[in-house]
């Protein structure tokens, strides 16, 4: 993927490297900068180097925020931690009519929902290219959960939507849009959490009832297969604690209470890396959380920190693991936040 | 590598320019290139730096002595090199990304690849051509059918003469 210029200032290798640095706004205009800059940017390879500098860089700590607006559009704004502080760096990225809540994401794409009328419709968005693909499919009823992950090597997008036993797979492969039924095996059956997706696959947690306790499972969907698999917890956690899944720097994480089920301590495992590495490390216990854990939520890794919302409090803490402090941060509009990322991928259906 | 005694090592490091400075080992060793010079025992007497002049050397100098006198406060170290980068023009940062590369130091070279990065944003095609000495090999027909896909990242851009 060499940029081969005669007369350039810097060797190829370094241009790449600062451009997988830049946002995804600026590559589309540099791809007018010549012929070798267009193949670059385009390369598939690139925009995985590219999307991982976003994920992995510990300068940017950006998220979209939603807010309600008025009127029936969605409203967001691009806010980015920095000193404490969250700071507001676009505001208003508007979103077409109704569509005002955020299903899933993955890989810097959004799949947002219009849920006015029996039937939902998708939106395909990415707030980093402003790219937006609206599904001409109507036939969905609101769904139980919905999932989406992202695999170059595979094949591009998959949306899932996930009716109990019943789930449809949305694939886009680059070209045009497939839909595909399926029905889970018997084993797999349970409620599911929010969706959490990570290397590729998306991560929930699921849980049903045996002889009156509920089990709680990790499920995931493979898109190599289609088919929902069950991932290994660590050993320590018992069937019947209570978890959560976050994703942290790109990892995927679960956390539940401490030892002896202390409803204030929480404590935090990450998954080794590799989609098929079901080894656990413990990341942090953290002790005397304010509110239960259903209230907790890690929002991400910032500079060896760990971002903190607690929702019952309407809280946002930065917690120091090295000298186990809370820090509490100025958030004044307590609202959604999820992370936001340079992205130049998109589902790019031609239909 | 460093000497038994209380007394730091210093070392002596040569530009392609000539010039000679002195730095802490523990600052220089910052650079893998210098490190791994320091660990087979070139390091005696003055190591030459054939790929960095003496303006750039200098300037490297002052970050590695900079950035070692910080604890590991990944907080501190990330203001001090905003700091560091923040008056920097577009000819100094593409001298110093080209150091980095050469010093093997990952954390100069993420920190000028991000802030090249950010001096690029809004910055025009033409602009973009220039600094880095880019010839345009487009035909007007390509570059504007190549405008036109991407039409909407050209809303806010500067505006270039030359462009």
């Amino acid at each position: 993927m060499a940029v081969e210029e005669n007369n350039s200032v810097l060797p190829p290798e370094i241009i790449e490297f600062i451009l997988s640095k830049s946002t995804s706004k600026s590559l589309h205009l540099f791809k007018t900068v010549s012929k070798s800059w267009n193949i670059l940017i385009s390369d598939p390879v690139f925009r995985r180097s590219h999307l991982h500098q976003s994920r992995y860089s510990k300068s940017r700590n950006l998220f979209l925020r939603s807010f309600d607006s008025n009127n029936s559009h969605a409203c967001f704004s691009l806010v980015k931690f920095e000193d404490r502080k969250f700071h507001t760096v676009q505001q208003q990225l508007k979103v077409p009519d109704n569509f005002t809540k955020i299903l899933c994401f993955c890989d810097g794409v959004l799949v947002l929902s219009k849920s006015d009328s029996l039937y939902d419709r998708f939106m395909f968005w990415n707030p980093s290219t402003q790219k937006i693909y609206i599904s001409p499919l109507k036939k969905f009823k609101p769904a139980c959960s919905y999932g989406l992950c992202h695999d170059p090597t595979i094949g591009g997008f998959k949306f899932i939507i996930v009716y109990g036993m019943l789930y449809f797979v949305i694939s886009c492969n680059g070209k045009r849009w497939t839909l595909t039924r399926k029905i889970m095996e018997h084993n797999m059956h349970g409620e599911m959490s929010s969706p959490v997706s990570v290397e590729g696959v998306v991560y929930w947690v699921k849980w049903h009832l045996d002889s009156r306790i509920i089990r709680y499972r990790i499920t995931y969907f493979d898109p190599k297969d289609d088919k929902f698999k069950i991932l290994q917890k660590p050993e320590n956690v018992v069937e019947t604690t209570k978890f959560y899944l976050v994703d942290l720097r790109g990892r995927l994480c679960l956390y539940c209470n401490g030892p002896g089920n202390n409803m204030y301590t929480v404590k935090i495992w990450m998954k080794g890396k590799g989609r098929g590495n079901s080894s656990w490390n413990e990341l942090v216990t953290i002790e005397n959380v304010e509110t239960p854990i259903w209230w907790f939520k890690p929002l991400g890794i910032v500079e060896n920190k760990i971002l903190i919302r607690l929702a019952s409090v309407a809280k946002t803490l930065l917690y120091n693991p090295f000298e186990k402090t809370f820090e509490q941060v100025e958030d004044l509009t307590f609202t959604e936040l999820v992370p936001y990322m340079e992205s130049l991928f998109f589902p790019d259906p031609i239909i | 590598m460093a000497a038994e005694t209380g007394t730091p090592t210093t070392l002596t490091l040569k530009s392609n320019d000539d010039e000679l400075f002195s730095v802490a080992e523990s600052a220089a060793i910052l650079s893998v290139t210098i490190r791994n010079m320091v660990e087979d025992g070139c390091a005696g007497g003055v190591i030459p730096l054939d790929n960095v002049d003496g303006k750039t050397l200098a300037s490297v100098i002052t970050y590695m002595n900079g950035i070692s006198a910080i604890p590991a406060d990944e907080e501190k170290k990330k203001s001090y090199r905003d700091k560091f980068l923040s008056d920097k023009d577009f000819e100094t940062l593409a001298d110093m990304v080209l150091a980095a590369n050469y010093l093997n130091m990952s954390c100069l070279m993420d920190a000028v690849s991000a802030k090249i990065a950010q001096v690029m944003e809004k910055k025009s095609v033409g602009w973009v051509r220039r600094k880095f000495g880019i010839e345009n090999d487009y035909t007007p027909e390509e570059e504007a059918a190549v405008k036109e896909e991407h039409k909407w990242t050209f809303e806010g851009v500067e505006t270039d003469d030359d462009n």
